[in-house]
């Protein structure tokens, strides 16, 4: 392996074990959702169970009973929308403050940068790490919604499936990045893991109840999980400019990691 | 040491947080081929002198050169010819000793070169390379950390307390291998708070006090430098006080306070330069008893430390 990836591989390595779990994890995740759907469908029950919620309560959830009982909708309300996303940003912040804040209290950073290796490539490759990470968990969601969508004839397209997988991991990694580069800032991985779960947790409470509070629409400008769920991904497929609101936002993330764990003294008391 | 290029050198080197001055103008010069120990109380700053000199910290002031190149400047390329132990060896828990080399020889682009003295070093320090990290003695860490830092045969070793948890067999195996790195025309700082510990290997010596160099010299230098410790006993007819004093007020002798063990009524002093003026003085009086310590660099090195708060040895 080359010595540029070193870094990135190890960084992978000694995560095999949880790729392994949550690799399952997502797997049945997606399988008990897709399992309900036939029920789901076929009950009309169900509409008019969702029909009679509050008001409040429909607008909070950004519920459209007609598009719920479609195929997207229900995989859209039941997963794309919180479960899956949510399971995505949690591994994503655990990695992301782990890679350089928890190298360095951890006292391997200074083994490893005793190495010719520049801190530019430590913090590209912990960025590597992070990347592959979610790709491979986001591979298996959409793999695993595809099967899914082909065994069940759900009728979903290919296409919307992987757009929407592939969504969910770049909030992920958004979250993951912002963990990573507030790691490369203060060297401190319980600061980093707390503040990325903070700003996710108030993202999304900020979008859901901004559906609600006219004074809180605001948030819906800086909230990437609003950004997330306005792409409306499986029922529309991917957009440039979704991808782009998502992206931006993560490169400059990556830019002042780059620049934060370049500038400052590393591991020390 | 006459050199063009110092293999090491620091310049006016500060690096201060808030009040704390952890570095104050430290300026230094290691010539190649040369063992240079430095010395210090813990806390001195001599752990942020190598790191600095790694680029692990940022100087306040001041620069570090190694091999001619600024650290900051040449930065990774620079690493490839620099060996590091770190101060505490922290590794990857769940790798042995092995994992833990390969990945070294990976990072360093060894190609399995490095990777097999690695392995050679290890069988010299009896250290088992399937011996996972997580399970080691600190001892044993220490010898991962010394086979990485000399596994690719760098040209310059920088090497923070290198002895600490090893046994004397092992100590003088680590002693073997700065000789061997010396032959092949190597240069090593290496710190250490216990003098003893590196005078074995060290050309030169630097002791750091409070962030400050208080004195560069070489062993031999040093040792000629170093008091002796005499203690004395006088017959019961002499006058103990008049006579201490006296020995007190001459040029290199001081009076220092008598240890637990002594018999009672002895003397203890520490004579720098010539004996003879002492020697002199007691021959006037009745001596029950005295014995005269050979020079210990140790006493130069806790010289060095005395009076400053918080610096034992």
């Amino acid at each position: 392996m080359s010595a540029r990836l070193a870094i990135l591989a190890l960084g992978l390595r000694e995560r095999t074990r949880l790729i392994g779990w949550l690799s399952l994890s997502i797997v049945l995740l997606v399988a008990y959702v897709l399992a309900a759907w036939p029920w789901v469908r076929d009950d009309d029950s169900m509409a008019e169970a969702l029909e009679d919620l509050p008001e409040f309560l429909q607008a909070l959830m950004d519920l459209d009973t007609e598009l719920y009982m479609t195929a997207a909708g229900y995989l859209d309300g039941q997963l794309l929308g919180m479960l899956l996303p949510v399971v995505l940003i949690v591994v994503a912040i655990g990695m992301g403050a782990s890679q350089v804040a928890g190298r360095e209290e951890a006292g391997t950073m200074e083994v490893l940068l005793g190495a010719p290796v520049s801190r530019a490539s430590m913090a590209l490759q912990c960025m590597g790490a992070l990347v592959v990470l979610l790709a491979i968990l986001t591979g298996v969601a959409a793999v695993s919604l595809v099967v899914g969508n082909l065994v069940l004839d759900m009728g979903i397209g290919i296409g919307p499936l992987l757009a929407a997988s592939m969504m969910a991991g770049l909030l992920g990694l958004y979250y993951g990045m912002l963990a990573l580069a507030i790691g490369a800032l203060t060297g401190r991985s319980g600061m980093a893991r707390g503040l990325a779960a903070v700003v996710a947790v108030a993202s999304y409470l900020g979008t859901t109840l901004s559906r609600l509070v006219e004074q809180l629409e605001w948030i819906r400008s800086i909230s990437a999980y609003h950004r997330y769920l306005d792409a409306r991904t499986i029922f529309d497929g991917l957009q440039a400019a979704a991808v782009a609101q998502l992206l931006v936002p993560i490169v400059v993330l990556a830019a002042v990691a780059l620049w934060g764990l370049g500038r400052r003294d590393l591991g020390t008391p | 040491m006459p050199s063009a290029t110092p293999a090491i050198q620091t310049d006016a080197l500060c690096k201060h947080w808030g009040a704390v001055r952890a570095n104050d103008e430290v300026t230094l010069e290691v010539a190649p081929g040369e063992v240079f120990g430095y010395l210090g109380p813990n806390g001195a700053g001599k752990t942020t002198t190598l790191r600095l000199l790694l680029d692990l910290l940022r100087p306040t002031s001041g620069s570090a050169f190694v091999l001619g190149e600024d650290v900051r400047a040449a930065g990774a390329r620079l690493r490839r010819q620099v060996g590091y132990l770190p101060g505490e060896m922290y590794l990857w828990r769940r790798m042995d000793a092995d994992a833990t080399f390969r990945l070294m020889d990976r990072l360093r682009g060894g190609g399995g070169e490095h990777l097999a003295r690695a392995r050679q070093l290890a069988s010299r320090l009896r250290l088992s390379p399937t011996s996972s990290v997580g399970r080691m003695s600190k001892g044993n860490r220490q010898k991962v950390g010394l086979c990485l830092a000399f596994m690719h045969e760098p040209q310059v070793l920088v090497l923070d307390e290198p002895t600490s948890g090893l046994d004397p067999l092992m100590q003088a195996e680590f002693h073997a291998m700065v000789d061997e790195a010396r032959s092949r025309g190597a240069t090593a700082l290496v710190s250490s708070h216990v003098l003893a510990e590196v005078e074995q290997v060290a050309d030169r010596v630097g002791i750091i006090r409070q962030g400050r160099i208080v004195t560069v010299d070489s062993v031999s230098g040093l040792k000629e430098r170093a008091p002796r410790r005499v203690r004395l006993r006088l017959g019961t007819g002499a006058a103990a006080a008049a006579v201490a004093s006296e020995l007190d007020a001459l040029d290199g002798v001081d009076a220092v306070a008598a240890g637990p063990g002594d018999p009672p009524g002895s003397l203890r002093f520490l004579v720098r330069g010539g004996i003879d003026g002492f020697v002199k003085v007691i021959a006037r009086h009745e001596v029950a008893d005295l014995e005269v310590h050979e020079a210990d660099l140790e006493s130069i090195f806790l010289d060095h430390y005395r009076d400053q708060p918080g610096g034992g040895a």
